[in-house]
């Protein structure tokens, strides 16, 4: 790999990585609090899809409404699915709780097949994401740089509101120990909501920035990035907040450069490599790379 | 590990499969004399399910901990069990790169059965030997990786699978009556196992993995075990299944067979064979209607089962609407021996004890006098113990010895140390430095399982039942190898539990469990006995009972006894001798009448300027 392709291959893997990030990042807020795995989080991912679907082709907006529309979606959907699906079984195991979101992402996907179709549709994109950017003799998607740039800035808004507002310090003392954090005059169903709400809105514009690369949309869009989002969130240690943003970087860099090194006959086997990578790091360190280390 | 059944486990697990075997035989035998040809199709489907969820549960229902990743193994399974089967001509036809070896192989319908059984265990053996290390949230992600990973092989191992195209021409073996007969097998196999006593070791692990290990189960063993006859269950299911559906695609080892078959395992119970067969039967009966309703959703030149839409749909509706009314299923964790046992007792008008009748332990006639034991045996030895915890030092150099024989006290202020030198001694922790010894062999970091099983039993502070088990279950949970029915029974007997040893453990009072918890100690037949803070909230009687109690099981048992109390009254009637640490050090060790009146210890205990206990 040469110097040119090697930087390259990076800001794409900081641009798919930081899609990861953002996926984990609302996936471990909601275990941190509720302790609980949300299978139908990729489901956002396909409904911010299906807003942007019917906002340019129904109503022909700009992209940047549409984008805005899909992850204004997304996180209105999330907090939703938390009201009407998680919150009768409040008090259920992890079981329950984990079986009864893997119901709610298969209600989801069963109405979009019957609402939309079973295939793929697909989605416009502004077609300046398909350009790139000459710097000397290296050639940058500006997709990439766009993605990167986006899920830098959400990244840092959300530390920052989790650091400096109030609402944000009670979400991560909520995220370290919720029944301790109750006993303090934290209220239960604001911070329940509010995480779910802003998991939804990274879901969100994790999803917007997936749409913008994969170009379409079909019922079962989410798998992917639920399962990178969890794979993410495991390696970082389940509930840890910084380790889900390392561990989405840290997936995101395996399989670009798995997808840039390996032979083209082995390259259908690039997602499943790193996840057998991934797995035998868990081998080693099985709570994570930065688990039981609460540190948000 | 070792697992003989002990007789009273056998007869309930038979009543059970029999009850089920008759149940399925009935149906098939209406299906095959009054049924259309369709019907027997749904029927078999219905058998082949059971057989994979039954598989499935072996190992989601005992440990509690979800798989994603068991299609993996049917799919080796029905892989193994076309490329053996399929007949050779077919076979180099569809796969023309096959290895001569393997194109020319044919088997009959059960070594194809056994064959893929062997391989998806070996698949299971490899890919679980990792998993079952990690932690309940963390396997299940683990398994839906495994999911992933097989399902990328299956597709592109085209020489082997054909990929997306699939294969056909499997030969079509499983008639109904050979169906039914097979799932029955797995009923049994899967009841078997659950009653089993590594079953019933994995099923103490499911409620508390730390006080499994303390009664010397070895948790990542057990939950291994399970794993891999799991695998192998699954395997052979998918060969009947293979042999049923005659033509298949990698796609179809994915997520939409993967949920409907854990939403029969969630709808119907996943602690339960009997839950897994009754899901079985309502998944499989509503997806046929509901795809008869719908109709013309059928693809290619065979009739594939496919889940459509509406199915998926409703199946999701209905577990989400079961989990609702009843978070552990229909059958919860009941069996359908147990439901026929209630109704028996019912009308028979037994009722179950209340559990505030439960006797005191009953008196025995002597109690040894307490004899000075100074120069009985080392039983158990700590010298220059040190623990750390980032930074902070709870223990900081701690000797310890406990004669044979002899009952000794560990006092000290909150934070002296006094757990966590129980949890030291006993492999729950492991020591940052120093050394222990158990009966002169160095028993230094093991871990709980190994040194339980050299003769150290323990209690935890705070109650560490296996909540959901019952009296007796939690016993026998307990149980040394070689321990047999009777012996279980006397303890029971003997802390006075007989009449509620049919009750979940989380239904007892509070002082009950903390006897239960003693009763699981000793069935260990312990050299050495800890027990931490026993006499928390109890009144003066209580404890004055679990005094008596204690120095019962030294004389009964003949262990070595340390006991972590707060309550001095006790403390200083009943130990020989008493050792007070503070802040990670032993201050002081000497007779009660010593410590009583030691200025150091009234100082660090009682604050300075206190007056005496």
């Amino acid at each position: 790999m040469s110097p040119s392709e090697f930087v390259q291959q990076l800001v794409n893997a900081l641009s798919l990585g930081s899609i990861y990030a953002l996926l984990a990042l609302g996936l471990s807020m909601v275990y941190g609090i509720l302790g609980m795995l949300n299978f139908a989080y990729g489901e956002l991912v396909t409904i911010a899809g299906y807003t942007m679907l019917f906002l340019t082709t129904q109503l022909d907006a700009p992209f940047i409404v549409v984008a805005l529309g899909g992850i204004l979606a997304a996180g209105l959907a999330s907090v939703l699915m938390e009201l009407v699906a998680f919150r009768p079984l409040r008090n259920a195991s992890f079981v329950s709780l984990l079986f009864t979101s893997f119901a709610v992402a298969q209600l989801i996907q069963g109405a979009f097949r019957q609402a939309v179709s079973v295939r793929a549709r697909g989605v416009p994109v502004p077609e300046l994401f398909d350009e790139a950017v000459q710097l000397g003799s290296i050639r940058i998607s500006l997709l990439s740089i766009i993605t990167a740039s986006i899920g830098a800035v959400a990244l840092v808004t959300l530390t920052q509101f989790m650091k400096r507002s109030r609402t944000g310090v009670s979400m991560r003392a909520a995220a370290q120990d919720f029944t301790t954090a109750r006993l303090t005059g934290v209220r239960a169903n604001r911070v329940i909501s509010l995480a779910f709400l802003i998991s939804g809105l990274l879901a969100g514009i994790a999803g917007v920035l997936w749409i913008a690369r994969t170009t379409s949309v079909n019922p079962a869009t989410g798998f992917v990035p639920v399962v990178q989002a969890f794979i993410a969130s495991v390696i970082g240690g389940l509930g840890n907040l910084r380790g889900a943003v390392i561990g989405g970087f840290f997936l995101g860099t395996l399989e670009v450069f798995l997808q840039a090194t390996l032979p083209g006959s082995l390259l259908p086997y690039a997602q499943a490599t790193s996840l057998l990578i991934v797995v035998a790091i868990l081998y080693v360190r099985p709570q994570g790379l930065f688990g039981q280390r609460a540190v948000a | 590990m070792s697992s003989p059944i002990p007789i009273l486990r056998l007869r309930p697990a038979l009543w059970g499969t029999v009850i089920i075997a008759v149940l399925l035989f009935v149906g098939m035998l209406a299906v095959r004399s009054g049924g259309t040809a369709s019907a027997g199709r749904t029927y078999t489907v219905f058998l082949v399910n059971v057989m994979l969820v039954i598989s499935i549960q072996v190992f989601i229902g005992n440990s509690g901990i979800v798989s994603f990743g068991h299609v993996a193994f049917m799919g080796v399974g029905a892989y193994t069990t076309a490329l053996v089967a399929i007949p050779e001509a077919l076979k180099t036809a569809q796969m023309p790169d096959l290895p001569t070896s393997i194109a020319s192989l044919q088997l009959g319908f059960f070594p194809a059965l056994l064959l893929s059984a062997v391989l998806a265990a070996l698949v299971a053996a490899i890919f679980g030997g990792g998993m079952v290390r990690m932690t309940e949230s963390t396997m299940a992600m683990a398994t839906l990786a495994l999911l992933v990973v097989a399902h990328t092989f299956f597709q592109n191992a085209t020489t082997f699978t054909r990929g997306g195209l699939g294969l056909a021409g499997i030969p079509a073996r499983t008639s109904l009556g050979l169906a039914t007969l097979i799932a029955v097998g797995f009923a049994l196999v899967g009841r078997l196992y659950k009653e089993s006593r590594s079953g019933l070791r994995l099923r103490a692990t499911r409620e508390d993995a730390l006080s499994s290990a303390s009664v010397g189960t070895n948790v990542v063993g057990v939950r291994y075990g399970s794993w891999i006859l799991s695998g192998a269950l699954m395997g052979a299911a998918g060969s009947v299944w293979a042999q049923n559906v005659i033509a298949f695609n990698a796609n179809q080892f994915y997520f939409a067979i993967t949920f409907s078959l854990l939403a029969m395992l969630v709808v119907g119970g996943r602690s339960s064979v009997t839950g897994a067969v009754a899901g079985a039967a309502v998944i499989t009966f509503m997806t046929d209607t509901l795809s008869r309703v719908e109709q013309g959703v059928r693809i290619g030149p065979w009739e594939l089962p496919r889940i459509t839409g509406t199915v998926q749909f409703a199946i999701a509706l209905l577990i989400i609407v079961t989990l609702i009314l009843r978070p552990e299923g229909i059958f919860d964790r009941w069996e359908v021996d147990d439901l026929v046992r209630r109704v028996v007792d019912r009308v028979r008008g037994r009722t179950r004890a209340p559990a505030a009748a439960v006797p005191p332990v009953p008196e025995l006639a002597a109690v040894a006098p307490a004899e000075p034991v100074a120069e009985a045996p080392i039983a158990l030895e700590g010298r220059d113990v040190v623990k750390r915890f980032d930074g902070v030092t709870a223990l900081a150099g701690v000797d310890i010895d406990v004669h044979d024989g002899e009952i000794l006290g560990l006092i000290g202020p909150n934070g002296s140390g006094k757990t966590t030198l129980l949890n030291v001694v006993s492999g729950v922790q492991v020591p940052t430095g120093g050394r222990v010894e158990l009966r002169g062999e160095d028993i230094t970091g093991w871990p709980a399982h190994r040194v339980t099983a050299r003769g150290l039993s323990r209690t935890f502070q705070n109650i560490r039942l296996f909540s959901e088990l019952t009296v007796r279950e939690n016993v026998e949970a307990a149980a040394p190898a070689d321990a047999g029915e009777a012996e279980v029974e006397d303890v029971i007997a003997w802390f006075g539990l007989t009449s509620v040893e049919r009750q979940k453990a989380v239904n007892l009072p509070y002082g009950v469990q903390r006897r239960l918890e003693i009763a699981r100690a000793v069935i260990r037949r312990p050299s050495v006995l800890l027990l931490d803070e026993p006499a928390a909230g109890m009144n003066e009687s209580e404890s004055d009972e679990l005094l008596a109690n204690i120095r019962r099981i030294r004389s009964v048992v003949g262990c070595a006894v340390v006991v972590v109390d707060h309550d001095l009254r006790l403390i200083m009637k009943l130990c020989d001798r008493i050792q007070v640490l503070d802040q990670g050090r032993t201050i002081a060790t000497g007779r009660p009448d010593q410590i009583a009146s030691d200025p150091r210890v009234v100082e660090a205990y009682l604050g300075a300027g206190s007056p005496a206990a």
